[in-house]
């Protein structure tokens, strides 16, 4: 098991590349700022958000059946699914019973997290991404690395090489441009080709049974308009209860995302085509199993702007596919420990606790302190690295023994003074690393207190 | 998957926190400006053009001279622009659309959104699919901000219905912005 600060190690191998995506993910979190203090009841939005998804998350049961029996009322068909892999085959079956077999699929985590492409292309169906950053990745055969900007990782010359490699275009064609043109020249084939369209959705309405889903390059409406059957797949949290809470919410959006002051589109369905289809995928794939942890599942309030990730001074200088999970960054680092404790226990672990995440969290979410308290818990569970167990072990004996504490201070700070710098700066030291150690102190403060504040008494 | 459902259903029954009340929603504040220059220039902020004082006579010869080399174009006010393509054999039939005129209904001031609903698309598709986009807007019909958009719209929402705010756009090779990603590659609105 790799953990994140070996992955992002890799990541961070080409320092000129991490300063670039450094920068260019707080231009975005600047975008933002710029964005939201252009709203003078910003911060009023966001508690009105926060308290709409808490009522939510107390009556989702209810608000799921009224949402089901409206939108089969509107003449969608509504399917159920408590796991990724029932979700997959619930997918597979309906492009099945249609003899599908070219699917054009705009962005949705959901379907990521599920591992929908690859389940469906080896049951010989062919799927295309088809927001540009999507299939950038998909053709690089890459996991997203941030949710709004999948292949922010990647500079032109790659994207440029890529394209040239697997759509033909010029070698050395580097301008975004023209790659862009070059993409959407091959995705309207695409679109015109395709028997089923797939979508995420953003907002889910009870009151409506109809959904909501945001792009700005108008792909997800592209393929749904031109293909037969529509297929929406959304997370059971993804539910609000009235049209008019869509107002807070896509107020909140884009402007926490990029900076917009919204999608260029924002499209609403309710009803299919006449003639055509349109189902619905209501997935629980561990959302249930969080609702039940109190502690954490105000992290099913994310709506997925990305604001938590391109504020977070870790995620910008450890790139997205260092966390090894469909949802990177703060807001990936607490909802993977629920998905797999074991497997995401260093998540919780990236991240210097500053609570820059949960201050521009547009939905109120307490992501650092939740941080905070996986970290207890995987702690408890014993899913530390042996490194981490036996430091902390080590310092707790340590600092319980006042007169050893004391000692070692000063037998530190002499022999630091001596050591050879080879030995200081030996494998064991972390800190050391990439960092210079503080001088040695002359004294230690204990000592310091008893000769200036304690009025000269030992 | 009807075991899932009771499955999924009865572990939030189990697992839900206690009851919490909605929020109401507030009137906010609105700008006492003109709100279809503030509607203007937001809409040029991201990438949309704004045209107004012009008659409904004048928009057709704008149109027309704004975009001379449009040959397949939909239109569903012929006193604007004629339609020469037919929405009868389907979708992809507009394929090489190069030009669609369509009603909007609502203007967003904030945001430079246009409400516009299936009513004015009897192809959903066509305000996608078209090179150019051009939705026409009663001035009057613009509103601060989407709470106001959506009391205007009330609690039944059309089959199909879509804010609209710019051009198709794209920023995923290098966050550099690239107008007309798979969608229209440049979106003109009339104010009327």
């Amino acid at each position: 098991m790799i953990d994140h600060a070996t992955r992002a190690k890799r990541f961070n191998a080409d320092e000129k590349k991490v300063n670039w995506h450094d920068e260019t993910l707080w231009f975005v979190r600047h975008k933002r700022d710029l964005s939201s203090k252009g709203i003078p009841e910003w911060e009023q939005l966001r508690e009105l958000a926060a308290a709409i998804k808490a009522n939510v998350l107390s009556h989702l049961d209810e608000y799921l059946l009224e949402f089901e029996k409206n939108a089969i009322a509107n003449g969608i068909q509504v399917h159920w699914a408590k796991n990724a892999e029932e979700h997959n085959q619930i997918v597979h079956q309906i492009i099945q019973k249609v003899k599908g077999k070219k699917v054009v699929k705009s962005k949705s985590m959901l379907t990521e997290e599920c591992h929908l492409n690859e389940y469906l292309e080896e049951r010989q169906i062919e799927v295309i991404d088809t927001d540009l950053g999507e299939r950038i990745i998909q053709l690089s055969k890459e996991a997203p690395s941030h949710i709004v900007m999948p292949a922010i990782h990647m500079k032109k010359e790659e994207v440029g090489d890529l394209f040239h490699e697997k759509l033909g275009t010029p070698a050395g064609l580097y301008d975004p441009q023209l790659l862009t043109a070059a993409a959407r020249e091959q995705l309207r084939f695409r679109f015109l080709q395709a028997d089923v369209a797939l979508t995420g959705v953003n907002f889910a309405i009870a009151e409506t049974g109809g959904f909501v889903v945001c792009t700005n390059e108008g792909n997800a409406d592209m393929g749904v308009h031109l293909a037969p059957v529509h297929i929406a797949c959304m997370g059971i949290e993804k539910l609000i209860p009235k049209v008019e809470h869509l107002g807070v919410f896509l107020r909140l959006l884009a402007r926490s995302a990029t900076g917009q002051p919204i999608t260029a589109y924002s499209s609403h369905f309710r009803t299919p085509r006449p003639g055509c289809e349109m189902h619905i995928v209501l997935v629980d794939n561990g959302r249930t199993e969080l609702l039940g942890r109190p502690d954490f599942r105000k992290s099913l309030n994310c709506i997925r702007c990305g604001a938590c990730m391109n504020t977070c001074p870790i995620y910008r200088r450890s790139g997205g596919h260092s966390y090894d999970y469909t949802i990177p960054g703060p807001i990936g680092s607490i909802l993977s420990p629920n998905i797999d404790m074991r497997k995401h226990s260093s998540l919780p672990f990236a991240s210097t606790l500053c609570g820059s995440c949960s201050d521009v969290c547009p939905v109120k979410i307490d992501i650092h302190t939740q941080l905070y308290k996986w970290r207890q818990i995987i702690a408890k569970e014993g899913h530390l690295p042996a490194s981490k167990r036996w430091s902390m072990r080590m310092a707790g004996w340590l600092m319980a023994h006042p007169t050893l504490f004391r000692l070692s201070g000063k037998v530190g700070r002499r022999i630091l003074s001596i050591l050879p710098r080879q030995l200081v700066y030996g494998r064991w030291n972390e800190w050391g690393k990439a960092r210079e150690m503080p001088p040695p102190p002359a004294q230690s403060f204990h000592d310091w207190y008893l000769n200036n504040r304690n009025n000269g008494k030992k | 998957m009807e075991k899932s459902k009771e499955t999924i259903l009865s572990r939030i029954k189990k697992s839900k926190p206690e009851s919490t009340p909605l929020p109401e929603i507030p009137d906010f504040a609105i700008p006492s400006s003109d709100l279809s220059l503030l509607f203007a220039q937001t809409l040029e902020k991201v990438g949309g053009r704004v045209v107004h004082g012009l008659s409904r006579e004048e928009v057709g010869s704008a149109i027309r001279k704004a975009f001379p080399e449009a040959r397949h174009c939909w239109s569903d006010t012929p006193d604007v622009l004629e339609s020469n393509v037919s929405l009868h054999q389907g979708p992809h039939q507009l394929e090489n659309l190069d030009l669609a005129v369509v009603q909007g209904e609502i203007g967003v001031a904030e945001n430079g959104a246009v409400w516009v609903t299936e009513a004015a698309l009897p192809q959903r598709v066509l305000a996608f699919i078209t090179l150019d986009l051009i939705l026409l807007l009663d001035k009057n019909q613009i509103v601060w901000n989407m709470h106001q958009a959506y009391q205007k719209i009330g609690h039944s929402l059309p089959g199909f219905g879509i804010f609209i705010s710019g051009p198709s756009k794209t920023a995923d090779i290098e966050q550099s912005l690239v107008i007309g990603a798979q969608g229209p590659t440049s979106l003109t609105v009339f104010l009327l």
